[in-house]
Order: C-alpha cells, then structure tokens, then sequence
C-alpha cells in the first residue's frame, strides 16, 4: 500500500523535484501518510471474522473475539474452524446445551474439506428406548428414539444424563491418521493410538464438552471411519471373539470381569472414555 | 504492518514524528543533522502533529471499538476522552448494542426516612425543604447528607406540601446529595436534622438507603459476554452464571427486597452431573453471598417471581435438579514480611496498607474453588499471594510469608477463600 508516498510530488511545485533531499523529505511523509491508512484499513478489517474483499481480523485478533463471543479458539484448531465458528456465534449459543447444537460446535473443527457425520446417543433413565442424534456431513440433524434401547453402555440406567459422542471420520482431513488401535505393542511418540496428536484429541473431546449443558456428562467420543457402525436403528449383534457392536450393559469395561474377553467392537476407537458408570 | 497491539495503541505525536524520520533516515536523507526550527524541521513537527491529532486517535478508537477487552467508558482506565467524568461511553455503548447488557451507573443514595414533629403545633413541609445528615462520618472526614425528595403521594396537600400533626410520625423519601455509596446508610445512621423549614423535628431511617458505585469494567465485561448463552433453552453453565447477575432486560440484577443491585460477582456452576443435577455457590468480592443476594439469584434463574424480581429468566431445564447457595468461606490468613528501599514518601504505614488493599483486591478475583480445580476443588497458592504482595507497591523485595504455612492453601468445593489480613500483620523493612 504505497500510494501517496508516490503521488504526493504531483501536489508540490515542479521545481521541488529537482531538490532532491526535499523529494525524499516528501515521500517520508508520504510514506508516513500511507502507514496511517494502512492501520485505520486494518483497524476496519479487525471487526471481520470472516474473510472478505475488505481483509479480514489477523489470528491475534480473533482471539480477542472469541473471548467477546463466548467461543473458545483450541490449540489446533485450524483458522478456517476459527473464522466459522465465530462468525456463527449466536447460532452456536442458541443451541448451546442441546446435542444438536454440541454437534453444530464440533463439526467445523474438521475445517477445511468433507466434514464428519456425528452422532450423539443417550439412554433414557427408565431404560426402555435411547434417543440417537444424527447430525450429518451436509448439516441435516435428525433424532431417533428406539424402542427397545439398543444403547446399553454399562447397565447403570439410573444415570440418564449421560451421553456419548461419535464421530465418522472417513474422508475428513484426520481420515489419514490412524484412527483404531494399532496392535497394542507400542504408543507411537508423542502420538496416541498413531495417528492423532493427544493435542488433537483433547481439542476434538473439548469442542463436545465445552458446549455441554451442566446438567450433563460426557462419557465417552468414539472415533471410527466405518460409517455403518452405531446406526440408530441397529442392533447389537456378538462377535465369536466376545465383542458386540452395540452396548448391551457390558462397555463400561474394555475386557469383561467375568470372561476376560473384550467387550467392545474394535472398529471404535474410544478418545475419551469415562468407563463404568 | 503493524502488529494487533499497535494498532489499538495510540500512537503519540513524537512516535509518528520518529516514524517519518525513520523512513527519511533509510532514503538517506540526513535528518539527524537538521537545525531545531529550520523550515523541514518544522514540516516535520507539524505533519506528526497533525496526524496525531486527527488520525491517531481515531483509528486507536476504530480498533478498540470491536472489542469489549479494549472498549473503555470515561472514567475507566486507559479511556482516551479528555474529560473522564464516569459516565457512559463507547463501552457501554458496545455492551448495550452487541449484547444487551446495561452497566450499572453510579446512583444517587434513596430510601425512606421517619421524620417526627416534635413541636406543639402542626408542620407544614415541602419537598427538599429539609437537609439530613448521617451520624456516621466517612473516610474523607465528611458527613453524608440527603434531602426530602418529592413525592405526590406523600405531599397530598393542594399546595404540594405535607402537613404533620403534632407528635406524629410520617415516612418521607429522601435522596441523597451526594454520588455513590458514600451516602449508604444503614438503619438508624441517619439522625440529624440539619436544616428545616420551622418547628422542631427529629429523624430517623428504619431501612438502608442504597447508594451504588458505577459497576466495574471488567464486572459489566463478563456480563456482557454470558448474553449469548442466555438464548439456549439447554442450560448451559454460562446461563446460570447470567442469571445470577442480570435481569432478564440486561440490567443487573435487582435484590428481591428493593434494596439495591444484587452483589454477586463469582458463581460457580457444577461442570457435569449424570443424574441432571445443577449446584451452584455464590460469591461476592469479600466473601459468600448474602441471604438476599442468593434468593434473588436462585429466583432468576429458577424462573419464579419473587419481590422486585417480577420477570425472572429461568434457565433450569425440565427434568434438571437446581440447588443454588451462598459459598462457603475458608478463611485464609496472610502475614509476613518484607523490604523496600528508601524513597521519598515512602512509609511502612502506606506500604503496609497497600499490601492489604493488593491482596484484598486479588481475593476479590478468586475463583470459587481456587486454582487448579479438580471436580470443583482447589488451591490457592502460597507463591501467588508473595507475588501480590510484591506487586501491591512498587519497589517491594524479599517478600516472605509466615501464614499461610505450606505451599498452597486447599479450597473445598463449593468454598471461596476469603482474605484475614490488616496491616498490623506486616513487618516492613525499609533499607
């Protein structure tokens, strides 16, 4: 942006610019005049959190208003999450507290490219149904309740405001990253279960439990990027090697007490797991 | 380009002036050499100058006008207005616009006074007629003094006035002549007539006069930013905290019983639950939370009308178990000692009475449950408070704590740490 430090010679005599120190003297303050509108441009563009023709605020800036908007920027989460989620602040917060609106938080974070479909299920106290919420890659939500409830996590019915987070990550931009456990023999450096850094991770798990009601638990986000699993209108079916692929009261251990066998399909990989209730 | 930071900073006249010698300095010019006064010289100075007065605060202004962390109103600090009477500005302007959120101004001091005619006749009184005073004197040596404020219900007569029979006793509101809380009183504080317009009477105030100081900044700042959550039916955490402070039209929250704005300034909200329970604790700056306070916090966000709270918000969900009470105090004794050079002006008395004002302010800034908190427990570190105190008066060293003993200090869940501190437990060493 260097405008005026060149016109400002068209507005002084034309013999000034045969003195050459007074040429320099007005493209100084040319130049001076320049970086003034240089800040008042960024000083404009610091309230868009959005990119746009008219720029838009710089990453330090966004932190400013994340903190005015109630949106908690994570560590990786990347910029165009960032500018998403902010600028959806008010529909964020109006649905803050609900599982649809728990999802609507997450699913930016897979910014840019495909985005995940998501689930979010929970168990009703009397035990008879569970409610699913799906929340798919095009941004279509939809509930379903099911009678009987296929999602037993742990046989602790009493504790119904619990409720567990999926997340199909097939095609996302952390599909590349191994996401199920390896062979068990070895955590990679700095990395867990290979692929996904731990900061990842917290990030993914946090974007769920910071938009939480009070009143709830998160008890577990399961990762998997096999999308036929956990579909609502399953039912569990039991592996000869022990496993079921829906909860029937036995996922609140990874290996069942009694059997020594796992419990739980090995396609799901759990980030944040709260076990037996 | 210029960084974040810079842009909203005001660039002072000198630093623009630098600027172009800067670039003039880099095109080779030879700038440092130039005589005070000589003609480019000159140009130079009134160039600075008048970007600096037309350009400088406006776009320091422009940045901060986003943001509520950068927004000022007069009277607060780092506000850039030339005249810092407290009064609204763009903060509040911004608060208002953005989140609905209405800062509370600093008010004149009302309530009722008894005011008896102790003469033999009757008295016939006019509004602001009489001037009262508090028996209590205040910090600055002064007495509080209030007037008989109008008030068509009180004064019937034809003529505006009141007539009081002799030996009797009427209920008159009365303001206060003076802002803010300086003029708070409590039952029975005020008790002279100072001026009156004939006969012989006496006074007294059976119930507070409530004055209140403009709220702080950074109070009005986290209002503002729990508006958003006000909007979810869900029961976000960030709800209650909102309600616990602000009605449902964005100003603060009204106690119950009429007298004043609720104090709560920390609420602590339980983060998870599985049986659908909600626990909140209150706090104020210097400890729990009133009886009244608490009431009308758990009344907004209970959503049940109570008093002078007639349209609570609600933010309970169905099915949600909500217990909401004041926190509970661990008291947290701080003595020890320290040293400070010699310097002008410098006594042990204003030292001492510094670090007490430091640490009872940062007490005021703790979380309910303290740092650190695991399932809403915590600590309050030892370390921290040396560094209060060593912040509290510039040029403090060697700080060294004899209570609390150990490294941190637990605080239970649901407590708040409540500062037990005079200046009488500080040893200072002038070197």
């Amino acid at each position: 942006m260097s405008v005026f430090q060149q016109t400002i010679k068209a507005y002084a005599p034309p013999s000034w610019g045969f003195v050459r120190n007074l040429g320099k003297l007005l493209e100084s303050v040319g130049a001076t005049f320049d970086g003034a509108m240089e800040r008042m441009y960024l000083s404009r563009s610091s309230g868009l959190v959005q990119t746009s023709s008219f720029g838009a605020a710089e990453p330090v800036a966004l932190a400013y208003h994340a903190r005015d908007r109630g949106i908690r920027i994570y560590p990786t989460e990347p910029i165009d999450s960032q500018r998403y989620r902010l600028s959806r602040f008010r529909q964020l917060h109006q649905r803050r507290a609900t599982h649809r609106g728990e999802m609507e938080n997450a699913q930016p974070y897979f910014l840019p490219g495909a985005l995940p479909l998501m689930r979010i299920v929970h168990q009703r106290g009397n035990g008879a149904s569970c409610v699913w919420h799906t929340f798919t890659s095009e941004g279509v939500y939809s509930s379903d309740q099911k009678f009987p409830s296929n999602w037993d996590f742990d046989g602790v019915r009493a504790k119904w405001s619990r409720w567990w987070a999926i997340v199909y990550v097939s095609g996302t931009r952390i599909d590349g990253g191994q996401t199920t456990y390896g062979d068990g023999s070895v955590y990679n450096g700095g990395q867990v279960y290979g692929g996904l850094s731990q900061q990842t991770i917290a990030d993914i798990v946090s974007l769920f439990e910071d938009w939480k009601s009070a009143h709830s638990t998160l008890w577990g986000v399961i990762l998997t990027d096999d999308n036929t699993l956990l579909s609502p209108a399953g039912t569990s079916t039991t592996d000869p090697d022990g496993w079921t692929t829906y909860p029937i009261g036995n996922w609140g251990y990874v290996i069942d007490p009694n059997t020594g066998l796992p419990t739980r399909d090995p396609r799901l990989t759990f980030i944040h797991d709260l076990g037996q209730g | 380009m210029p960084t974040f930071e810079e842009l909203y900073t005001k660039a002072t006249a000198a630093e623009i002036k630098a600027s172009i010698l800067a670039i003039a300095d880099a095109a080779q010019l030879r700038v440092t050499s130039w005589i005070f006064g000589d003609p480019s010289e000159r140009w130079i100075e009134i160039v600075a100058r008048a970007l600096d007065a037309f350009t400088s605060t406006i776009q320091a202004q422009y940045v901060r006008s986003w943001f509520l962390d950068l927004a000022t109103d007069p009277g607060d600090e780092g506000d850039l207005s030339e005249d810092q009477t407290p009064r609204a500005g763009w903060l509040s302007a911004l608060g208002e616009s953005w989140y609905g959120t209405i800062r509370r101004g600093q008010t004149l001091a009302t309530g009722t006074l008894s005011l008896t005619n102790d003469d033999d006749g009757s008295a016939t009184i006019y509004p602001m007629e009489f001037t009262f005073q508090s028996s209590v004197v205040q910090s600055d040596g002064g007495y509080p003094t209030y007037r008989n404020s109008p008030d068509p219900t009180v004064y019937t007569n034809i003529d505006g006035s009141l007539t009081i029979a002799p030996g009797a006793t009427v209920e008159i509101p009365i303001v206060a002549e003076q802002m803010g809380s300086y003029a708070s009183a409590q039952p029975g504080q005020i008790t002279v007539v100072v001026t009156s317009g004939s006969g012989l009477f006496s006074c007294t105030n059976s119930s507070p006069v409530i004055g209140e100081e403009r709220e702080p900044a950074d109070d009005y700042r986290e209002r503002c930013r729990t508006a958003a959550d006000q909007q979810s039916p869900g029961g976000p955490g960030n709800a209650y905290r909102r309600a616990a402070t602000t009605a449902l039209d964005g100003s603060p929250l009204q106690r119950h019983d009429g007298s004043g704005s609720v104090g709560i300034t920390r609420t602590y909200v339980s983060t998870s639950s599985s049986l659908g329970t909600v626990t909140c604790y209150f706090a104020d700056d210097d400890g729990a939370a009133d009886a009244v306070d608490v009431a009308s916090a758990n009344a907004n966000i209970e959503g049940e009308v109570l008093g002078e709270i007639t349209e609570p918000i609600g933010v309970v969900p169905d099915c949600v178990t909500y217990a909401g009470g004041p926190a509970i105090e661990t008291t947290i004794h701080v003595a020890g000692t320290c040293k400070i050079k010699a310097r002008s002006g410098v006594t042990t008395t204003i030292v001492k009475n510094a670090i007490v004002a430091g640490l009872t302010a940062a007490f005021a800034e703790f979380e309910i449950g303290g740092f650190d908190q695991v399932a809403g427990a915590g600590v309050v570190y030892t370390v921290d408070l040396e560094g209060i105190v060593k912040a509290s008066y510039a040029g403090i060293y060697d700080v060294s704590l004899s209570s609390p003993g150990g490294a941190s200090t637990a605080i239970a869940f649901g407590n708040v740490a409540v500062l037990d501190s005079v200046a009488g437990d500080w040893t200072v060493t002038i070197t």
